[in-house]
């Protein structure tokens, strides 16, 4: 699983790209993921160098390499204008794969080599960055590298893709304007955990307290945290907390069944009138992003009981992402349920986008309007119907479809 | 409300409920004590009779207590085997007092608890198996697969659990057990991470009663409290195929 991100890279390696160069779709996807991240590339080189003007979203990125020296650095697309939307995760989900590549990978990433332990007593360099990680609108600057920067965009399953980047010598920032419940929460000595909770109940997006945790503007000892990092831990840190609520909650009615079919994947979420117990399941079958060589599909699955998981689930972040897209809404209908995500990634899936997008799409299925049944069977025989991949894939594939299968209880044997 | 007891008693009664709950709701009224708690998933359920001679002192009206057992398992860790215990009820306090050591808690709405209805079975089958064997029987299937399958026959009872390559089986005629009653061979499968957990907490007991049906739950009845109570275990079974 680890090797996930450098899945593009493998392949290349492998030479089955350099003999398809994209003409032949050796790989199986309908788009060669090598081609789009190059042309939008392409792109912002273009406009590239060592003196750039550009309004930041405003963006910032924490590298994990080296840590705890890490690199960090504004976002900086090589254009003026109202950038907001371009570091506004919940934003994108409708926008289709190439488009949102292109957007992203124009984003120029300025680096620095800090220590993490500098949030805490931060030079300006870092105070600025922290002030533009609590900051909603544009911040037009100026950005001086030491070269024009080039280098590798960041593509990967956790974090969202970034663009070239470049050492950069010096930042000038116009005025920057901070939220003012961050801002707050900057003053309070309040610990990271709080602070996270505190803002999300304010009704603060997800991505803007993502964005200024990880600048370690939180926290009593408050250290940088590699953005990658900081999206699970805020996934993790809000789910866990609804799902404290929801254990509180009556049970659904009846068993009901969300959808949502976005950006070359299909999301399917069970709920049952049960107590509290929660599954993501993903399916890749051949020729799908992941599983480009493999001949039968492959399912991966991360599981919690009632009483909630104390290990790193199996299959990454996503796992706390969808948790968090189901929770809310069980919080919302004031009710607790059996949850089990389906994901399903489809060939035209050409590239990992990060994990906001398993929290959109799942969201964007509890948004949608469910189909209602009167019977737990039912509803899971619907529920499997919608893929591709066969019922007994899934079944086999997943902890809680098992038990709901082949697991009775007490009541089942009630005599009346 | 004054409840007096040895301290190896109340970490029996509370091992035993923290292998399906985490908050109970005791009863207790002249008779003695008594608690009923079914797991989440509502695949097992435990209930507990205490008499009051378990009790080295038993002062009580009649009382429902709802009580968090995270906590009182983390008193427990404060005492040594031997010690005593003494439980009183202070409004809304509940509080424990072992030695020099006071902790009290708070206790839980017990309208938030609920009570689960025990469930009315047709057992047909039933042995008497030194609690040793049926440990061994559980551990040795509990490597192998998730599931363990317990059968009785006219003329033995049988525990077998089938992995992908491995296997494991525990036979034990009639004549080495305490007792044995069927007339059909009845057979059901259990989630075995129940029974491994409820093993574990068992302390008094030497030997369980088993009764079963064929894909049916299994009641498993053992001592508590050094044979002045009793538990009944339900844990319902796993069926193959669709």
């Amino acid at each position: 699983m680890k090797k996930r991100e450098n899945l593009v890279e493998q392949l290349a390696k492998s030479g089955t790209c350099a003999i398809c160069k994209g003409t032949k779709m050796l790989c199986g996807k309908s788009e060669c993921p090598l081609l789009v991240r190059y042309y939008s590339m392409l792109k912002t080189k273009r406009k590239l160098s060592a003196n750039m003007e550009g309004s930041s979203p405003p963006g910032v990125f924490v590298g994990r390499y080296g840590y705890p020296k890490v690199n960090v650095g504004p976002l900086i697309p090589p254009f003026k204008g109202n950038t907001e939307y371009m570091d506004i995760q919940e934003n994108w989900i409708n926008m289709n794969i190439e488009n949102f590549v292109d957007m992203r990978t124009s984003l120029v990433r300025g680096m620095k080599k800090v220590r993490v332990e500098d949030a805490q007593d931060p030079d300006y360099f870092l105070l600025t960055l922290q002030e533009m990680s609590m900051a909603e609108k544009h911040v037009d600057s100026e950005a001086i590298f030491e070269k024009v920067p080039r280098g590798r965009v960041v593509v990967g399953s956790d974090v969202q893709p970034y663009g070239p980047a470049g050492k950069i010598e010096k930042f000038i920032p116009d005025t920057i304007k901070v939220n003012a419940k961050i801002e707050k929460i900057y003053y309070d000595e309040l610990p990271a955990r709080d602070s996270i909770l505190h803002l999300y109940n304010e009704g603060v997006r997800f991505s803007l307290i993502q964005r200024a945790f990880s600048m370690g503007t939180m926290g009593v000892n408050c250290k940088l945290v590699p953005t990658r990092w900081s999206i699970t831990a805020v996934d993790d840190t809000i789910s866990k907390n609804l799902v404290q609520k929801i254990k509180d909650f009556p049970l659904i009615d009846k068993p009901m069944v969300f959808k949502s079919n976005k950006m070359g994947n299909i999301f399917v979420v069970i709920l049952l009138p049960r107590h509290w117990s929660y599954e993501l399941v993903e399916a890749w079958y051949p020729g799908t992003l992941w599983n480009p060589y493999g001949k039968r599909t492959f399912m991966v699955s991360s599981h919690e009981f009632y009483e909630g998981r104390k290990d790193y689930a199996e299959i990454g972040g996503c796992y706390y992402a969808a948790r968090l897209a189901v929770g809310e809404k069980l919080v919302k209908m004031r009710r607790q349920a059996e949850v089990i995500v389906l994901r399903e990634a489809l060939p035209d899936y050409i590239m990992p986008v990060g994990v906001w997008h398993v929290r959109e799409n799942v969201r964007n299925a509890m948004r949608s309007v469910p189909r209602i049944f009167e019977d737990e069977n039912e509803a899971v025989s619907y529920a499997l119907s919608q893929f591709n991949i066969p019922k007994k894939a899934w079944i086999e594939g997943s902890t809680l479809l098992n038990r709901f299968l082949h697991q009775r209880r007490l009541e089942d044997f009630e005599i009346h | 409300m004054r409840l007096k007891m040895d301290i190896k008693d109340l970490k029996e009664i509370t091992n035993l409920l923290l292998t399906l709950v985490s908050e109970a709701k005791f009863e207790v009224n002249g008779d003695g004590l008594s608690v009923k708690a079914v797991d989440p998933a509502h695949v097992a359920m435990i209930v507990i009779n205490v008499s009051r001679d378990a009790f080295l002192e038993f002062d009580t009206e009649e009382e429902e207590l709802g009580v968090d057992l995270d906590k009182v398992r983390d008193i427990l860790k404060l005492a040594s085997s031997g010690d005593i215990v003494e439980i009183s009820k202070d409004g809304n306090k509940l509080t424990f007092l072992i030695g020099n050591l006071t902790r009290s808690m708070p206790l839980i709405d017990t309208s938030a608890l609920s009570v689960p209805k025990v469930p009315n079975l047709v057992l047909p089958a039933k042995v008497v198996i030194p609690l040793k064997e049926f440990e061994h029987g559980i551990k040795a299937a509990e490597s192998i697969s998730d599931n363990i399958t317990l059968r009785i026959t006219p003329t033995e009872f049988e525990m077998y659990t089938q992995g992908d390559e491995d296997e494991a089986r525990l036979n034990i005629p009639r004549d080495m057990l305490k007792d044995l009653s069927c007339e059909e061979p009845v057979k059901s499968m259990y989630p075995v991470d129940y029974l491994v957990k409820l093993v574990k907490a068992i302390d008094s007991a030497d030997s369980v009663t088993i009764y079963m049906g064929t894909d049916y739950p299994i009641k498993l009845e053992f001592e508590v409290t050094g044979g002045k109570g009793k538990a009944e275990y339900l844990l319902a079974p796993r069926i193959e195929g669709e």
